[in-house]
């Protein structure tokens, strides 16, 4: 068969289609590539958040989760980062954990993306990066950004209201991807509810003493530099308080509202034997006044328009003019950990974590993340 | 099942567009149908 002119151009046009969308493809596939963590020499195994609750064995439920065991028997520690992937200290606390950390008594328990669906978008109309880089030991690293909630891929339609199970409390349709709103979760419900239900299972099984879930908010949040605890550990998260004070560190110490369902410091303490600790960091890319919101952002912090609120006196927090850089916010993160397993251990010297590799407050915000991430 | 009816509607307009790639004559056209064509071909590929 002779082919025309017209179809050999056309001919020509698809290989050159193919060549652009192979490329693109490349590119593409890229975004599918899960962050890279580079655990201490103090990992003693690794698992998946599948291992208890099957069902999420292959979906975008399903995340890594990080053990380190001491030789001796102890409490153990769950710290979660990541509950909403636009909060980016959480994680990068936990990662920074998980990359330094030895246990001596006890066990701790790190996972860093606990809404690994929400790692896989941003959320519309917010404008924010996908990814994020910062250097460490052995060069830059860089980080997925995602959204407040889990994927609409893997969730969807919203309702227009959301009835929290097994409570019946109603919140706005959007809240039904929240992971933090989804507690204790449920086997047989939504996608979020059975994430939810993995995470207490773990809680359970595990008999998880103490367990940090760590957040970010926007600045002009008053609940940010907040440490919400259940009412069966406020004695714990007091004593936390004090010792933070007396290393500069100011927080609020807010107790979990009964009447405020969902949430991990509400029902992981009320499902779980568990003390639950959640804690704010001040986070500018959340921010209604932020400008440009772009990996600088993310990473340093510094907002002009909040610098100018600031200056005319409508911040109800402190912002730093200077800004709120990611690794200060990580640090308040990890040096608060330490604050309440200290206290913790006051508190229960029968059944304490004993733990090193944890860099402090002044370490990381002095040394960065270049330190601490291998 | 919906997913089948989805991939059928995609394969369908992929067919479409080649068939119309091949009669096209104006060379400026087959680019521009090529092009169309790419997110097609990745639908049907579950790749985008």
């Amino acid at each position: 068969m002779k082919l025309e002119k017209h179809h050999k151009s056309a001919l020509a046009a698809l290989a050159a289609a193919a060549l652009l969308g192979t490329f693109a493809t490349i590119e593409f596939l890229k975004m599918h590539q899960p962050d890279e963590i580079r655990p201490s020499e103090g990992l003693t195994r690794t698992g998946m958040l599948s291992d208890y609750f099957d069902w999420l064995k292959g979906t975008n439920g399903d995340t890594p989760v990080y053990y380190y065991e001491g030789e001796e028997p102890g409490a153990t520690v769950l710290i979660l980062g990541g509950t909403h992937p636009n909060e980016p200290s959480g994680a990068m606390a936990a990662f920074v954990i998980a990359e330094n950390l030895s246990v001596r008594q006890g066990r701790v328990i790190v996972i860093p993306q606990a809404c690994m669906s929400g790692y896989y978008h941003t959320h519309p109309l917010e404008g924010q990066p996908q990814f994020f880089t910062v250097e460490g030991r052995n060069g830059p690293r860089r980080f997925r950004l995602g959204s407040r909630a889990g994927s609409s891929l893997d969730q969807w339609p919203d309702p227009m209201v959301y009835l929290h199970h097994p409570s019946g409390q109603r919140l706005s349709g959007s809240e039904t991807r929240n992971l933090n709103r989804a507690y204790p979760g449920r086997p047989d419900g939504t996608f979020t509810e059975r994430v939810a239900h993995a995470i207490v299972e773990l809680i359970k099984r595990e008999q998880v003493t103490v367990a940090f879930d760590l957040h970010e908010a926007a600045p002009e949040i008053p609940i940010i530099n907040a440490i919400v605890v259940h009412e069966k550990n406020q004695d714990i998260g007091a004593g936390a308080l004090l010792n933070l004070e007396m290393e500069g560190l100011q927080y609020a110490l807010e107790i979990s509202p009964r009447n405020f369902r969902g949430l991990s410091h509400r029902e992981w303490g009320d499902a779980t034997d568990a003390y639950a600790f959640l804690m704010e960091t001040c986070n500018p890319i959340q921010g209604r006044l932020r400008g440009v919101t772009d990996e600088e952002l993310v990473v340093e912090g510094v907002d002009k328009n909040y610098k100018t609120a600031l200056e005319l006196g409508r911040m109800r927090i402190t912002y730093d003019p200077e800004g709120e850089p990611l690794d200060r916010r990580a640090a308040r993160h990890i040096e608060a950990i330490h604050q309440v397993l200290n206290t913790y251990n006051e508190l229960h010297p029968e059944l304490p974590v004993v733990y090193e590799g944890f860099p402090t407050y002044v370490d990381l915000t002095e040394k960065g993340f270049k330190e601490f991430l291998n | 099942m919906l997913f089948w009816v989805y991939m059928l509607i995609v394969v369908w307009i992929a067919v479409l567009l080649v068939m119309e790639l091949f009669g096209e004559r104006n060379w400026r056209r087959q680019v521009a149908l090529s092009l169309l064509l790419i997110p097609f071909v990745l639908r049907i590929l579950q790749l985008k």
